[in-house]
């Protein structure tokens, strides 16, 4: 347990019955955001309110101090941790359904056989089907990370490992083994004339977590681009790398046809379920103002 | 989980106590059904609403997803610890949510009040955008948003006259 | 010669605000009895279901249970004369309860709840409203014997037709129809809403030998007090109810099944026990708003006349209510009937029994849910002529003398007691009611409606995907004035307290009855003390529903204050050697008006009388008579709202950009107060439209987002800024409130989410006639997904 903020939610819904917890925030020297000649490191127990405001994020990695500052409310952002953030549990209405409303649902993702939301209320899901379930990765730090090339370093008792972010996830939660934790999010630098940029779309302006969210990380010499990473947030079971985007983008001019173009490949994929085809006009929209910035 | 119980000592308001918990009990519940503590209220029970908003070590949490078990060390403070705790004069914010009307049921009020003491901690000299950004947190079902925006203001302009320690 | 009043009209603060600012304001699950037990209830999770057996035996001996009970071992009542038993057999919807523990700690009785087995036979379910009503769907109740409400033997609607039809027909809407230059029809829809209040439901009771106290969480004190003595066989006089802080009730707080039930446990154990839901209980197993469907038709004449209007209305009942079909008679008549005073107007409604939660009143009482579809259409009829929306509402909307009636009587009810008749013998609307012209043009230049409203298909404004656009719509809502009664005690040191079964849950009114009675005494605010909701003490009244809390509970007050004033008078007059009517009282002195240097402390006048009270019941409401024509005057409140939206109509987003409301109140005992009542509903029906949204899955029943993560109430951030939260407060007195003040605070509920459509429309040329206005609906509407 870090911050706590998913965990005991998760408690308090029965979803999640531990006999024992393990309190990570003894463990000293977790809390940092440091600069090198590498890039950014942040100890995966830093709060997010401290990663929204910290001077050295806002002024050369500022998508991240733009997720950090959209993660649901200032008191959760004053007690939640990068770390729980990337690690955080989908926030599906049928995964977490508390017992005490007699209505249970032990759905595939529980270990059952079937997914409530494709044949039930799935406006909140996935728009891209990677995998079997539905539900959506519901941080907003992973695709503002994983846009910046960020690395994890994973721990274990007898050594540590380092991962690209972008490999951290999958349909179903994450690589953590159960004996391991994150100790530290790498990002490395950024050219000083990159264009970062998070756009999160949501119903209310506070709280919700994202319907759609886009990363747009671009990199451009004499206003061609170079490089152009795009992650999409809240559409897919993991951050979603929107590749056929970044490729319309390569080489070419920033121009209206080409952000247009990009921003329909980025959506190109998408297979919405009953309810949630609204996500993807939404999601072209963000690409777009994400790109343009 | 086993029902292992600790003994923690919380410091809350000016108050130390003393006191036996188990490692799942929230502050919240803590608060309000073993420190008789009950102006902290729960509203949604899952850091939906922050009407459970206390300040730990000065910044806004919310205490229904706080493990009393974890406050050991730290200075809570609650909306009964406002008042001064030598004359029981109300703090210039509680004073503004009274003569502003900033409430209506009156639930989210602790909340909102703590909310905006971090608040003017920190920035004395708010605006109204960054008052709403500070309360962006906090849900008033009785939509007196507007009103209690005005209590904080004046609030703000109370204490930067007078000689009160936000 | 306009009065002069020292208290009234001022914005003074509340009664209750030092205590809530303290957090000293003790709501019901913030109390805590030596030896109080938890509750905990089972929840069906079927929609339908018989329980063909219930086993408790193992719960019952886990240590720490001290009491079990299922619909076999408690009263076979019908709460509130509802259509369901206290515990029934049979299940109606998902998340009924069916069986109840109290232990020494909530987890033991958490733990009880899985240990109670029972087996149930899965009923055949229906939940949407349309598909109840074809021939061969399942009946949602089968031992009501229909899906169509139509009244029950304890709870007739004498005026429902057989068929289950309520209807309302003036003049020949058929010939109206013919006299049209233009019709226009549609088919508009309105959600459900879950109340969400603060403090979710939540009851404790106590019994010392037989007699009972119940601490209560409820709007109705008096209601409830009544009910529970006859659910559980006993004497008034030994129930004592207690509501000291309730919480937002808006309409739903009344725990008519829980608060008898909780008191059974507390027996049964011989202990106090306690309950409070949790927030998905409370989402799923109180009470909710109905939601409409409705078929409109409406004729105008190219000079903007209406000629006819017709309106189907098909509503939502769910499994059981606290007002059943009150809601819609409602709606029947205010905005239905009488908002647009046309000469030929036919409403048809109905009211269709599904296995879903239960609906209640809620804030506005059928007439937002009117208000969101008449307003609409009455916007697509101007914009068929050509004529300023503005323009035409001023035209066409009622006025002093248009007709008039009670709701109670759209059911054939009468007002007090007795059988009702179905004849229906309308009234008038008061004077008061020529305020609403005004209110629509205060809001009108307050808003700059002349600067932006540019004509039709013409947004305020266009930048890129963002579109600006502005929409109007009006209002009403009665403001009950019901029987009630208060008692106001003068104390021996010259204060004074009044007693009412009203509560105070935020809406203000133990601040507003004190300002009126301190003004009718001559008292200062703060030497009027308010005791309010505790059955002992306080006399009955009908409590705060109907925004009857000013025209009902402080009407009476008043009365009661007078009483108590000419008591007093009698006393000092003797004293000073005068006659009583040659006094007068302020600042805390009885004098002679023609010679003031010549009176009595109040004080000493107490103390003469030893026991000064004054009591009162209010008059009936028919014999609030119009001078000029003799009717009835039927007591109703009315606003105007002007909206200005912004939509990104490429993600479907709608930002309020500002909202102008203008509101009648009669007279403003405290303009802050007011204002307030008209913020909460300003956001309440912006949340509404724009981000709530009761979901119920429609192959099982199941509520699917019962908590406040998924239930989506709007933050301080999706409302506008403070200047652009507009309230303006027009003064009309009225002939029956007190000082001809009325109770206000649910009509501005009833004009923002059609204002909003309407503007939504002018900004992007897209009419939206179903029941949100949220991204995912306006992108569908713009033919975006």
């Amino acid at each position: 347990m870090a911050g706590g903020v998913d965990l005991i939610s998760l408690m308090k819904d029965g979803v999640v019955e531990p006999k024992a917890l393990v309190n990570l925030k003894t463990i000293q020297d977790l809390t940092y955001i440091r600069e090198d000649a590498e890039g950014l490191k942040i100890g995966a127990l830093t709060s997010i309110d401290e990663i929204e405001n910290a001077r050295v994020i806002k002024d050369k990695y500022t998508m991240i101090a733009e997720a950090a500052h959209s993660v649901a409310s200032p008191q959760v952002r004053n007690m939640a941790t990068i770390g729980g953030n990337l690690c955080q549990e989908v926030r599906c209405w049928y995964y977490r359904r508390s017992p005490v409303t007699g209505t249970s649902f032990y759905c595939l993702r529980k270990g059952g056989k079937h997914c409530y939301a494709i044949a039930g209320r799935n406006e909140y899901h996935a728009i891209f089907r990677t995998g079997k379930c539905f539900a959506v990765c519901p941080s907003d730090l992973a695709p503002a990370l994983i846009a910046l090339e960020a690395k994890v370093k994973v721990a274990r008792l007898d050594g540590e490992r380092v991962v690209p972010l972008e490999r951290f996830y999958t349909p179903l939660g994450n690589i953590l083994e159960p004996d391991e934790i994150i100790t530290e999010i790498l990002v490395p630098a950024q050219p000083p004339d990159s264009k970062q940029k998070y756009l999160k779309f949501r119903l209310r302006k506070s709280i919700d977590f994202a319907i759609s969210s886009v990363a747009a990380s671009i990199i451009a010499e004499s206003g061609r681009i170079t490089k152009a990473r795009i992650v999409l947030g809240g559409v897919a079971p993991t951050p979603y790398r929107a590749i056929r985007a970044e490729e319309v983008l390569k080489g070419q001019m920033i121009t209206a046809s080409v952000v247009e173009a990009s921003a329909k490949a980025a959506v190109k994929e998408a297979k919405p379920l009953s309810l949630n085809a609204y996500k993807v006009p939404i999601t072209e929209a963000l690409v777009k103002r994400a790109i343009v910035g | 989980m086993a029902n292992e119980i600790y003994t923690i000592t919380l410091a809350v308001n000016s108050d130390d106590y003393q006191l036996e918990v188990e490692a799942q009990w929230t502050l919240a519940d803590v608060l309000r059904e073993k420190l008789g503590l009950t102006g902290t209220k729960t509203m949604c029970n899952e850091g939906g609403c922050g009407a459970c908003t206390v300040l730990i070590d000065q910044k806004p949490v919310l205490s229904c997803l706080t493990l009393a078990l974890e406050c050991e060390g730290k200075n809570i403070l609650t909306i009964e610890g406002m008042a001064d705790p030598a004359t029981g004069e109300l703090h210039p914010i509680q004073t503004a949510f009274v003569e502003h009307s900033g409430m209506q049921c009156g639930v989210c009020t602790p909340g909102m009040i703590l909310t905006a003491k971090a608040l003017l901690n920190d920035n004395p000299n708010p605006t109204e955008a960054e008052v709403r950004e500070a309360l962006a947190g906090n849900i008033c079902r009785c939509g007196n948003y507007k009103r209690i925006v005005e209590c904080v203001l004046a609030a703000a302009e109370m204490m930067r006259g007078g000689n009160w320690n936000a | 010669m306009p009065e002069e009043f020292s208290i009234l009209g001022k914005r003074l603060p509340r009664k209750e605000a030092i205590e809530k600012v303290k957090g000293e304001a003790q709501f019901v699950p913030d109390i805590q009895l030596p030896g109080m037990l938890y509750a905990r209830l089972l929840r069906s999770p079927h929609a339908h279901a018989r329980i063909v057996s219930i086993d408790t035996s193992k719960a019952e001996a886990l240590p720490g249970v001290k009491a079990v009970l299922t619909h076999r071992n408690v009263p076979k009542v019908h709460p509130r004369r509802k259509l369901e038993y206290l515990l029934d057999e049979t299940v109606h919807c998902a998340g009924e309860e069916v069986a109840a523990v109290a232990a020494v700690t909530k987890e033991i009785a958490e733990e009880a709840l899985n240990l109670i087995d029972v087996e149930y036979e899965i009923l055949p379910a229906v939940f949407d409203a349309e598909e109840a009503m074809k021939p061969g769907a399942p009946l949602a109740h089968i031992d009501y014997g229909s899906n169509i409400y139509h009244g029950t033997d304890l709870q007739p609607v004498p005026r429902c037709r057989p068929d289950g039809w309520l209807p309302v027909e003036i003049g020949d809407v058929e010939k109206g129809f013919t006299d049209a230059d233009y019709i226009v029809e549609g088919t508009y829809e309105t959600p459900m809403q879950y109340h969400c209040s603060p403090m979710p439901r939540s009851v404790i009771c106590q019994w010392t030998g037989d007699k009972l106290t119940c601490w209560v969480d409820t709007q109705v004190v008096t209601r409830v007090w009544q009910d529970m003595a006859q659910c559980l066989s006993m004497p008034q006089s030994d129930v004592r109810l207690i509501a000291t802080y309730p919480v937002g009730g808006y309409g739903g707080k009344e725990p008519e099944r829980t608060a008898p039930l909780i008191a059974l446990l507390a027996r049964k154990a011989d202990r106090p026990v306690k309950i409070v839901f949790s927030r998905e209980e409370d989402a799923i197993g109180t009470h909710r708003r109905l939601s409409y469907k409705c078929y409109e038709k409406i004729g105008v004449k190219k000079d903007g006349a209406i000629t006819a209007i017709y309106q189907k209305m098909i509503t939502n009942f769910g499994r059981d209510s606290t007002w059943p079909m009150f809601i819609l008679a409602c709606s029947a008549v205010g905005t239905c009937s009488m908002l647009y005073p046309c000469p030929n107007s036919k409403w048809e409604g109905c009211t269709v029994i599904t296995n879903t939660p239960s609906h209640a009143a809620f804030n506005g009482f059928g007439d937002p849910e009117a208000g969101f579809c008449l307003e609409r259409i009455i916007d697509e009829a101007a914009e068929r002529i050509d004529m300023d929306p503005v323009e035409f509402r001023l035209k066409n909307c009622m006025r002093y003398g248009t007709r008039g009636l009670g709701l109670r009587q759209i059911l054939g009810l009468a007002d007090t007691g007795d059988s009702g008749s179905k004849e229906l013998d309308w009234g008038i609307v008061g004077r008061d009611i020529d305020s609403l012209q005004e209110c629509i043009k205060k809001a009108a230049e307050k808003s700059q409606w002349q600067q932006k409203w540019k004509g039709w298909k013409t947004p305020v404004a266009v930048n890129g995907p963002r579109r600006r656009g502005i929409g109007i719509a009006i209002g009403i809502h009665h403001s009950a004035y019901h029987l009630s009664s208060a008692v106001v005690r003068m104390n021996q040191d010259g204060t004074a307290n009044v007693m009412s079964s009203f509560v105070e849950m935020g809406q203000g009114f133990g601040t507003a009855v004190a300002q009126v009675v301190a003004e009718v005494l001559g008292l200062r605010y703060e030497d009027v003390g308010v005791l309010l909701a505790d059955t002992a003490a306080t006399p009955p009244g009908m409590g705060n529903v109907g925004s009857g809390g000013t025209s009902s509970g402080i009407a009476a007050a008043k009365y009661a204050a007078e009483d108590a004033k000419q008591k007093l008078f009698s006393i000092a007059a003797e004293r000073l050697k005068v006659k009583p009517d040659e006094l007068e009282a302020k600042n805390r002195r009885i004098y002679v008006k023609q010679r003031p240097a010549i009176g009595i402390p109040i004080a000493e006048a107490c103390l003469a009388g030893y026991q000064v009270t004054g009591t009162a019941v209010n008059p009936q409401p028919e014999s609030i008579i119009d001078e000029k024509t003799g009717k009835v005057i039927h007591s109703y409140a009315i606003a105007a709202t002007i909206a200005e939206v912004e939509v990104d109509t490429e993600t479907g987003m709608m930002d309020v950009v500002r909202i102008t409301t203008a509101h009648d109140c009669g007279k403003a005992i405290n303009p802050t107060i007011i204002e307030n009542q008209i913020d909460l509903s300003v956001t309440m029906a912006n949340g509404w439209v724009r981000s709530e949204n009761y979901i119920i899955d429609q192959s099982t029943g199941v509520v699917i987002n019962p908590n406040m993560l998924d239930y989506k109430i709007m933050t301080i951030l999706d409302m506008p800024k403070s200047d652009d939260l507009q309230e303006i407060l027009v003064e009309s007195p009225c002939a029956w409130g007190p000082f001809g003040a009325k109770g206000m605070s649910e009509t501005a509920m009833t004009t923002q989410a059609p204002a909003l459509a309407n503007a939504l429309y002018n900004a992007t040329g897209v009419r939206i006639r179903g029941d949100h206005l949220t991204p995912e609906r306006i992108l569908e509407a713009l033919g975006k997904s």
